[in-house]
């Protein structure tokens, strides 16, 4: 299993295409995470990319608008939290220290988390 | 100006001269403008079509094909043509009407999500919800289409949007393009292998046709005496009669390519994606064989688990910089030598004239008879196998096929796409009677537009491929594959104001194709053949090079 962050620029349907392309590929998603903001839209997605290891990076970066994709090979934390009164907002955070400030928030109320 | 406008305009600046289309509920505002636009419109008669014409018109020119669709079933419709383009790299632009950005997701009169639907077949697409979004998305969308790995880009583009305005401001608005992704670090370390080479051989894929790349690997071959193989996407890249042609690789290819492509201890393989059909024989190679890569689309870079060096970037680039890095030229080798007993010991004698006529000798007959510079479209199956082994080609972009996706019914309308773009050369569709059929009504856009093509039918009145495969691989059990009841095609073409004529014999061809090519409008050239003829040589399925049925090819 293997945790990829792809980051883009906020355009419609990223998510969707991102999605489409490892489906087309045979690649099963576990879990899949989407925030957008501040002109970005940052995807977290958790899959067996099977034998599409070593070239799945470059095919996702081949997608129009995706700026970054890679593998993460630390914890990382997603907190979303949202209202319908005072709107949503989005907090990712990585690193190898649970504990230290924003991680340690991100994982109080994190909603999705990696395979570790 | 408004919005549908706005789009003809930038089309025009983007340099397009022709569209290809359907009217419907959904695209009135656009084709109201197209009437003061200095674009030609092409009036098809099925949407899936318009999409063909658009990529035979791309794949004849190297620009960008444009083809247009009402929403709903025209945007459906024009899928399986879309399709066909991305599996190819063609560059094309689609636009779709779309019903109004209010009605959307209500599934109103004529609906569909066509901005779901193209997704996984086009290399980007954009639902456009306000008329300031149209520049973006055709100056942006030509771009991305004619960039990198070029495909089809779509536009979907609601009724409202279309009548919205679009201020001066937003149509002067830049996209800058982003960097092309490369990567020729690896460059010294290719140029040191091919120096040390004693049997390199170039394999050659559409990639190099479409960056215009064909001098290069004429000039690197002839540097390095290597042979050159093509896929059938590539036919042409080096004139099929040079001495160091091999000709085309893969499941009905010819059998000195494999021979030569198994013997070569160093291969550059360029703008090839290693397909099943044609570079399935990877896994057969020497394990001290080594390869090199390159290719602009970083996820088919490198594909081969047998690469050493993986190359990112345009081909013509690439080439040139191994070429420069190079710089000494071979003389006669050991190596050139072998390859030309290779050639002499691949031979296929296709000069037997018959009745029935046989398909190889129709080939032989094309290649005899048309002009050198006559572009030759193909449907698909046993008729496309027989042009892509048999026809010489003699540069890029002269041989028309639907590759990767297989589409029947793809070589007519594509070959009215071509002969838009070349009015003065011969164009000619090679089709069977089961293709044939499935677009024989653009014989009345082939009329109208006034676009003499020339199709020749090889009417065995079979599906004649997946005949051949019942014969060969289900023990002759023909399910589904007979064509009981087939149309006289000449009196079809007649209808629609074309004309024809039916070929019994070998020796009645040549005339039929003189009058053909110069009949000056539409022409139909049905010949009868034995359906008991088969495509061969053939490589059987995952089969080997010793599992090789070679008909009436031999080897010596």
């Amino acid at each position: 299993m293997e945790v990829i962050k792809i980051v883009g620029s906020d355009s419609p349907g990223l998510f969707q295409r991102v999605l489409v392309e490892l489906g087309r590929r045979k690649i099963e998603i576990e879990k899949s995470f989407m925030a957008r903001g501040k002109g970005c839209i940052h995807i977290i997605v958790e899959a067996d990319t099977g034998k599409m290891n070593g070239r799945l990076l470059h095919a996702l970066m081949a997608l129009q608008d995706v700026e970054s994709a890679e593998y993460l090979s630390e914890d990382y934390f997603c907190f979303w939290e949202t209202s319908p009164s005072k709107g949503s907002d989005y907090i990712i955070a990585c690193g190898q220290d649970k504990d230290a400030g924003e991680m340690r928030k991100t994982a109080e109320h994190c909603l999705y988390k990696g395979s570790d | 100006m408004r919005g549908s406008k706005a789009v003809l305009t930038l089309l025009e600046k983007e340099g397009v001269d022709v569209m290809f289309g359907y009217p419907g509920g959904s695209t009135l505002t656009l084709y109201d403008d197209i009437l003061t636009s200095n674009i030609r419109h092409v009036l098809v008669r099925h949407e899936q079509c318009a999409a063909h014409m658009a990529d035979g018109y791309a794949r004849a020119t190297g620009k960008i094909g444009v083809c247009t669709s009402t929403s709903g079933p025209g945007s459906t419709n024009l899928i399986t043509g879309v399709a066909t383009a991305y599996v190819d790299s063609s560059p094309m632009l689609v636009l779709t009407g779309q019903v109004t950005t209010s009605a959307i997701g209500n599934q109103a009169f004529q609906e569909a999500d066509s901005f779901s639907l193209m997704m996984p077949i086009t290399k980007h697409n954009f639902r456009l919800l306000a008329p300031s979004e149209i520049p973006e998305a055709v100056r942006r969308g030509v771009s991305i289409a004619n960039s990198g790995r070029k495909g089809p880009v779509h536009i979907d583009l609601p009724s409202d949007v279309q009548k919205g305005e679009v201020t001066e401001e937003e149509m002067k608005r830049e996209f800058p393009e982003p960097p092309p992704l490369e990567d020729f670090h690896e460059i010294p370390e290719a140029v040191k292998i091919l120096r040390a080479a004693e049997r390199p051989l170039l394999l050659v894929g559409g990639g190099i046709v479409w960056a215009n790349a064909s001098p290069e690997v004429l000039k690197l071959a002839e540097m390095l005496m290597a042979p050159v193989t093509t896929t059938i996407m590539a036919k042409g890249v080096i004139p099929e009669d040079h001495p160091l042609s091999l000709g085309m690789i893969g499941m009905h290819g010819r059998e000195a390519a494999r021979k030569a492509f198994m013997e070569a201890d160093v291969i550059l393989a360029v703008g090839t994606r290693f397909s099943d059909r044609s570079s399935g024989a990877q896994s057969e190679l020497p394990m001290s064989t080594k390869l090199i890569h390159i290719d602009i689309d970083p996820g088919e870079a490198g594909k081969s688990a047998r690469t050493q060096v993986r190359l990112v970037g345009d081909a013509k680039k690439g080439l040139q910089m191994i070429i420069n890095g190079l710089q000494a030229t071979k003389g006669e080798t050991a190596w050139s030598l072998r390859i030309k007993e290779i050639l002499k010991n691949c031979t296929c004698n296709i000069n037997i004239p018959s009745t029935p006529v046989l398909p190889q000798f129709a080939i032989y007959e094309l290649n005899r008879t048309l002009p050198r510079d006559a572009i030759v479209c193909t449907e698909v199956g046993q008729n496309q196998m027989w042009a892509a082994h048999f026809f010489k080609a003699h540069y890029p972009r002269q041989f028309i096929t639907s590759g990767g996706f297989g589409t029947m019914g793809f070589g007519f309308p594509a070959s009215l796409g071509a002969k838009v773009a070349f009015p003065n050369k011969a164009v000619i569709d090679i089709a069977g009677d089961g293709s044939i059929q499935m677009v024989s009504h653009e014989f009345a856009t082939a009329v109208s537009e006034d676009l003499p093509v020339v199709v020749c039918v090889f009417n065995n009145g079979w599906l004649g491929m997946v005949r051949q495969w019942q014969k060969l691989f289900a023990d002759r059990r023909y399910s589904g594959t007979e064509l009981r009841d087939n149309p006289d095609f000449v009196k079809l073409a007649q209808a629609y104001g074309a004309d024809g004529v039916h070929v019994e014999r070998s020796s009645e061809l040549q005339e039929a194709l003189k009058t053909g090519i110069d009949a000056g409008i539409p022409y139909i050239i049905d010949i009868h053949m034995d359906p008991e003829e088969d495509v061969l040589p053939m490589i059987p399925p995952g089969g080997n090079a010793n599992a090789i049925i070679r008909g009436r090819c031999t080897w010596r």
